[in-house]
């Protein structure tokens, strides 16, 4: 049994695997499992055969882009499971250390800097027939943003498994505050729910389905405290991708900090279709997402992969995403007569209308012996992304590539 | 600098002809994923035997995403849109 661990909704929810006792017990086991009238009492009793089963991964991501913002992500997972039982025991750590020259960072007039963050992640999980429930906790840390996360969820599997439900939950708790001022000092607390209620249908002996629908709440003040936005006086004429030069020629000297709405409530439906050729396996996402800022986005991801013998396993990844601006995104905010500045303002460029574009390419070699070939696996993945930035100061593109390499072993 | 256009109607002016393209494309590729949606639940569900069951049991064939936690983590840096990433679990009887 392999557990794999994803984020739901920006909280750390871990799902796993679903199991079945039945066709995961081996044979072997079986047979031992079973009485054996005809035993004489003298007969040495067989091996006790351990049902614990293990899997580890390490991780080494790296991501660079055009914009000066450079990450290197080591990580490793490690999972502890018992099929039979139908329980498993996992965890997480990564490390993330962000290296940006970024033009926010430039047109601040500050250095680049470089923060490091650390994660951790615990997650349980118990189905021993078709009800099934899991638990997952996290803790990220960096010099200004603290970020604790707790979730849970329960999972049936119906109609001989042909059909499964899951509903989850989650609760996440973050203090941001400034790198070198102690929280005490200065911090803001976002509180964030998180709802989640996904169906899964089995189509056919090679088809998948499912269908998933997110509901998060945020409330608190998630304005970045770094970040100052431009002003110009009504008039001011300030062309999309701007350079720094220009928006500091036309802007006036009053630069106000970020200041976002203080709740949020995303929304999002996600449809995912999953078919097994021959020696091939597709894969579609489409995902819709609103929120009450007026965002809207539609998200598109399709992966095939083949195997080349049994040992190796390639395929290309396309991405396309494209999402609207929030209400109050103004490619140049405009101070009001008698100087007052909009009450809601940012300059964060994801808030705004944007498209990305991501191909890709996965490589699996597995490295196990003949008999298991795939018990030790190295990977590798690779994604260039192309985003256009529709109505934004400083830049109007961005290049950027995140590549890993995988090594996971089945214990 | 009265010369000068106003910000919103530098704005509103800036090439309209591509922000109109534009626009009906994001409304299109925003539209256009109801029909996934809807033919969704049309196909309904089938009853698979364990014997039958070895395609459904490939790793490929999991509910959850297959992308790698560094590019997960982009993912969400990266489009404003996060959440509603999660997937269904189970189903298809594989371990």
């Amino acid at each position: 049994m392999r557990l794999q661990l994803r984020h739901v909704g920006g909280l750390a929810l871990a799902l796993v695997a679903a199991s079945d006792p039945a066709l995961a017990q081996p044979e072997p086991y079986a047979a031992a499992a079973a009485p054996a009238p005809e035993a004489p009492a003298a007969q040495p009793a067989p091996a006790v055969r351990s049902n614990l089963t293990g899997h580890a991964g390490l991780e080494y991501g790296q991501y660079a882009d055009t914009d000066h913002v450079f990450v290197e992500t080591p990580s490793v997972t490690a999972t502890v499971s018992n099929p039979t039982a139908g329980w498993s025991l996992g965890g997480q750590y990564l490390v993330d250390v962000v290296s940006a020259a970024s033009v926010d960072i430039v047109a601040t007039a500050s250095r680049r800097w470089t923060e490091v963050r650390h994660e951790g992640e615990v997650q349980a999980a118990y189905k021993p027939k078709t009800f099934g429930a899991q638990a997952t906790a996290s803790v990220s840390d960096e010099p200004d943003y603290l970020s604790l996360a707790a979730g849970g969820a329960v999972t049936q599997d119906l109609f001989a498994k042909a059909f499964t439900w899951q509903l989850g939950y989650g609760y996440a708790r973050d203090v941001a505050g400034r790198t070198g001022t102690p929280f005490s000092v200065f911090s803001r607390t976002i509180d964030r729910h998180a709802l989640n209620a996904a169906l899964t249908f089995v189509l056919g002996p090679t088809t998948l389905a499912s269908l998933v629908g997110d509901a998060v709440f945020e409330g608190g003040d998630s304005s970045k405290p770094y970040r100052y936005v431009p002003l110009f006086a009504p008039g001011t004429s300030v062309p999309r991708g701007a350079s720094i030069d220009l928006v500091n020629a036309r802007r006036v000297s009053a630069r106000p900090l970020e200041q976002l709405p203080l709740s949020r409530q995303r929304y999002a439906l996600t449809a995912r279709l999953a078919r097994r050729y021959h020696l091939a396996t597709l894969r579609v996402d489409e995902r819709l997402y609103a929120d009450s800022w007026s965002m809207k986005a539609t998200t598109t991801d399709a992966r095939l992969l083949f195997d080349v013998g049994t040992r190796v396993e390639i395929g290309p990844h396309a991405r396309l995403h494209a999402q609207s601006a929030v209400d109050f995104w103004q490619l140049a905010y405009t101070v009001s007569p008698g100087f007052s500045v909009p009450a809601l303002r940012t300059g964060d460029r994801e808030l705004g209308p944007l498209v990305n574009a991501t191909g890709g390419i996965t490589l699996r070699i597995g490295l196990g012996s003949d008999a298991s070939p795939r018990s030790w696996t190295l990977g590798f993945d690779v994604n260039v992304t192309t985003t256009q930035y529709l109505d934004d100061l400083y830049v109007t593109d961005r290049l950027s590539t995140v590549g890993s390499t995988v090594l996971e072993a089945d214990l | 600098m009265n010369d000068r256009p106003s910000a919103g109607q530098h704005l509103s002016s800036a090439a309209p002809a591509a922000r109109g393209d534009a626009c009906f494309a994001m409304r299109l590729a925003l539209l256009s994923p109801l029909l996934l949606l809807l033919a969704l639940p049309c196909l309904g569900c089938a009853r698979v035997a364990a014997y039958e069951r070895g395609s459904l049991a490939h790793p490929t064939m999991t509910t959850l995403d297959l992308a790698r936690a560094s590019e997960a983590h982009v993912r969400a840096v990266q489009e404003g849109a996060m959440g509603g990433g999660a997937a269904a679990g189970g189903g298809c009887g594989c371990n």
